[in-house]
């Protein structure tokens, strides 16, 4: 297969690519779903297919196929080159770089494939048997989802690199009612640290302990809608990192001008308490990868240093329009995907408080409690989070437990009013969408955080 | 190699290996996609895939299995590979067998020569007429935008003697749109179709053009008030995805978590809402004479003046409810061609309609004192078992004594989607296709719309 991709890459060069690469990648994915005690999904997946990349111009021109040979791979590399000759882009040449050879393999602590089959059943049947201990759990739900990854690039400065990514998550989601009003709580475990981090997590408590809390939301109130002081919990925080900050850090953002971030570079754009990285490199993390796509090894680029904006994510083109090194944020969702800038995993550093300390100085407020959603608005620089539920807090305690409400507000607004960054850093994994598709598996999070901001209650 | 041959092969592999029923659901797909940067032509991708989805069943244990088709090779290990997951799976005393052929009443025909004929030169062409009628004469530019037009052909076998197959061509577009100076803001147009024809370039361009400027003129929303929100078809449609097709499929139904659970023949919206799921409306992208199990598909009234009437089912979900299949056990998608193999059966409408009213969209405006027409939210999702939504509003019309008053951005729409319903003030006689739904602009009353103070 390597030599078909060699012909493809010379192929493309042949016909005027002044840079061209050769993906291929092969995905074995392991779902298991477990709803009310019955298994509902156990399914292997492979995926795969190669990809085809040539630049013309400021343009790219990409073929994919799935069948791979070579008769097929080299009409595959024809296409890519005359499409990428239909561009009108602007750009600069892709720099030429150090050829390297790698074969990776990832360091974990046991791989899937060593694991019978029947074990990971078993914890998925045990993790939705555990939340159904009481009558008001009217459903309950638990997935383990397994992916191991083979990638391959290649290109035309001679560069051939060879990776493999093992990433998991195992959930819980237990949906409550009192026969008037229905609530939903989840609990998750995720990371690429292989299959021991789901042999340390005790199921029999994390899936009572998710029923447990979907009873509860059966009592939650509403939200008080308004401009209120907010302590936002790891994964809330997370999402004003990765939806605002990080996005509109992107570089194809800023080569283009659309971001809010686009010139502020050396500027205080929020309290000296924030600090903001994207690092690919965090070990067992979800968003973690030993290489992006074009085979640029990960790193950290800090985005934030104690309020002061220092610099943005990059695939090789955009740090070629910018005249910076790649930071190996070009990513794409598969072979049949085009690669651009995305975040690995993106959050805030830690700060020196406790949370009870936090609370203790809100006279009224609210603390959230886990992610639905966010939406990304690097034009505008608007914060949206659907939070899961919160907790009101009424002159330095919690008094009530929340149901679902939304977090909105300017970014820059927020962290301009942050007051107190927590100690404790978590990260959660999720999968990114770009616009409303090409989805990459990261992580985002940080510690809690003490803003203000729009909350509204549905 | 031809679609059915594969089918055919994995069923003959898996009832080797002890499979008692199997079925194969085999799709090709290809896809050119133009993407726009800056106002320029970025990428072009040309994009085909094969591959295969497996289910099969032993002692009434059902293994699965999906994989692309590199090689011959790639189809039998995937039927193998659905075997051996079967029998680690506990027996399911629900589902007993795939379905038995069945006979549609209907033909329907989702193909359109002109957009399997396009190729990436002339797809760029057509972008960049919309990008230029976007940008003529105004500090507009298109910073991101795709339009793709795609084929999908895909053949389902089972053992039980069924045998169907599908194609159906798609035109997707989501593009942005921004002014260069002063305030920042952004507009959007999205369009589907199955016809090449329907695309027209410059009314989109010009679309986007308003959009931005409206957007860039955007102030911010102060205090909180309850009014009436129009909202239109696109924004409601991802509304609906979180809400009423939650609510409608059987699965949830099943699994008591949608909140219309035992509502058949009670109201569950206001009386001027209807919505039919009719697979042979020629406007929407995933209609056909069967579901992607073999089951013939039909038009169905699910909400009939305010009053439920039905939910939609695949076959595991009829068989546990003891009902009809109704044809929508989908592998489908109208954004994704691609990997349609690997999709597991899910429950979606394939068209779903809501019946139009009799006004235009301007004659509800006039109708209302106080209110906002939603032109773009920053992401419309609902809590689909509550209900509950708070939305980010990027940019709306502020309306006041039926007269337009400027537009207002960064403020929080909040209610809840089952209520709202019971709450609807008036329904437009636009209709738009947007996903799997066709949808006219709906006045919602009493939504509460919370700015900064």
């Amino acid at each position: 297969m390597e030599d078909f991709m060699q012909a493809a890459i010379e192929r493309m060069r042949d016909q005027g690519a002044h840079f061209c690469d050769a993906r291929r990648q092969r995905i074995g994915f392991l779902r298991i779903i477990v709803v009310d005690g019955s298994v509902r999904t156990l399914s292997r997946d492979t995926l795969g297919g190669l990809c085809l990349r040539a630049r013309a111009g400021g343009s790219w021109g990409y073929a994919s196929c799935s069948t791979l040979e070579k008769k097929e791979v080299l009409a595959a590399a024809d296409k890519a080159a005359v499409n990428a000759r239909v561009g009108t882009a602007k750009g600069v040449r892709i720099p030429e770089r150090k050829a390297v050879q790698v074969d990776f393999k990832p360091k974990i602590q046991k791989h899937p494939d060593q694991v019978p089959l029947e074990d990971k059943l078993s914890l998925v049947v045990d993790l939705d048997k555990a939340q159904r201990s009481d009558e008001r759990i009217v459903n309950s739900n638990a997935m383990y989802l397994e992916q191991v990854k083979d990638s391959l690039v290649m290109d035309s400065y001679g560069s051939s690199i060879k990776w493999q990514e093992v990433r998991g998550r195992l959930m819980a989601q237990s949906v409550s009612s009192d026969g008037q009003r229905m609530e939903a709580f989840y609990k998750m475990v995720d990371g690429t640290g292989g299959y021991g981090q789901f042999q340390g997590t005790d199921v029999g408590t994390m899936g009572r302990s998710c029923a447990e809390e979907a009873i509860k939301m059966l009592k939650a109130k509403k939200c008080p809608s308004g401009y209120h002081t907010c302590i936002t919990d790891p994964l809330i925080s997370g999402l004003l990192a990765h939806e605002v900050m990080g996005h509109a850090s992107e570089g194809d953002e800023i080569v283009k001008k659309r971001s809010f971030l686009s010139e502020v570079v050396g500027k205080q754009v929020a309290s000296e308490l924030v600090t903001m990285v994207d690092d690919g490199t965090v070990p067992g993390a979800y968003g973690s990868i030993p290489f992006d796509d074009e085979g640029t090894p990960s790193s950290r680029t800090t985005m934030i240093d104690h309020g002061v904006y220092k610099g943005y994510m990059h695939s090789l083109e955009t740090a070629a329009e910018m005249g910076v090194p790649p930071t190996g944020n070009g990513r794409a969702e598969s072979t049949s995907r085009r690669v651009f800038v995305r975040m690995t995993n993106t959050y805030f550093e830690a700060g020196d408080w406790k949370l009870e300390e936090m609370i203790e100085g809100v006279k009224f407020g609210v603390l959230t409690d886990r992610a639905i959603s966010g939406m990304e608005d690097p034009v505008g620089g608007g914060f949206e989070a659907q939070v899961l539920r919160g907790f009101l807090i009424e002159n330095g305690r919690i008094t009530d437990m929340l149901k679902g409400f939304a977090v909105t507000g300017k970014a820059l607004e927020i962290l301009k009013t942050t007051d107190a960054v927590g100690k404790e850093v978590r990260l959660d994994g999720g999968t990114c969408g770009k616009g409303i598709e090409d989805f990459v598996p990261v992580s985002s999070g940080g510690p809690h955080c003490r803003s203000k901001a729009i909350l509204g209650g549905g | 190699m031809d679609l059915k041959d594969i089918a055919a092969i994995a069923i003959k592999t898996a009832k080797g290996e002890g499979a008692e029923e199997a079925e194969a659901y085999v799709s090709r797909s290809k896809a050119i996609t133009v993407y726009v940067d800056d106002s320029r032509i970025k990428s072009v991708e040309s994009r085909t895939d094969l591959g295969l989805g497996m289910r099969t069943m032993k002692d009434q244990r059902v293994g699965q299995s999906a994989s692309f088709i590199s090689a011959d090779v790639d189809v039998r290990s995937c039927a193998s590979s659905a075997v051996r997951s079967s029998v680690l799976v506990p027996q399911d005393r629900i589902f007993k067998h795939f379905p038995y052929p069945q006979r549609s009443q209907r033909q329907f025909n989702s193909v359109d020569r002109d957009i399997i004929d396009l190729d990436g030169e002339e797809l760029a062409d057509l972008v960049m007429s919309m990008v230029s009628s976007a940008t003529a004469g105004h500090k507009v530019k298109v910073p991101n935008g795709l339009v793709r037009v795609s084929l999908v052909e895909a053949w389902l076998s089972n053992s039980n003697g069924t045998e169907v197959q599908r194609r159906n061509t798609g035109l997707y577009l989501h593009v942005t749109s921004m002014c260069t100076g002063g305030k920042r803001g952004e507009g959007a147009e999205l369009f589907f179709s199955s016809r090449l024809g329907q695309f027209q370039p410059d009314a989109l361009g010009r679309g986007l053009r308003t959009k931005a400027l409206a957007a860039s003129k955007a102030r911010s929303f102060k205090g909180k008030r309850k009014m009436d929100v129009l909202v239109p078809p696109h924004e409601l449609s991802e509304l609906f995805h979180g809400s009423v097709d939650y609510a409608l499929s059987a699965e949830n139904v099943n699994r008591r978590r949608s909140p219309w659970m035992g509502k058949i023949g009670q109201a569950c919206a206001e009386s001027q809402v209807t919505l039919i799921d009719d697979p042979f409306d020629g406007r929407g992208l995933l209609g056909s004479a069967y579901d992607d199990e073999g089951t013939p598909t039909r038009r169905k009234v699910l909400i009939e003046s305010g009053v439920l009437r039905g939910y939609l089912n695949d076959s595991y979900n009829a068989a546990m409810s003891s009902s009809e299949g109704t044809g929508n056990g989908l592998r489908r998608s109208t954004i994704e061609p691609m990997g349609q193999y690997q999709m597991p059966v899910h429950i979606s409408p394939l068209n779903l309609i809501m019946s139009p009213g009799s006004k235009k969209v301007e004659a509800l405006v006039d109708e209302i004192d106080e209110g906002i027409l939603v032109q773009k939210f920053s992401s419309p999702d609902v809590h689909p078992i509550t209900g509950a939504f708070a939305l980010e509003v990027r940019c709306a019309h502020l309306i006041k004594k039926g007269e337009f008053e400027g537009t207002i951005d960064h403020c929080l729409l909040t209610g809840n989607m089952f209520e709202a319903l019971m709450n609807v003030r008036g329904v437009a006689r636009d209709q738009v296709v947007s996903g799997p739904h066709i949808l006219p602009t709906v006045c919602f009353s009493g939504l509460e719309l919370v700015g900064s103070e």
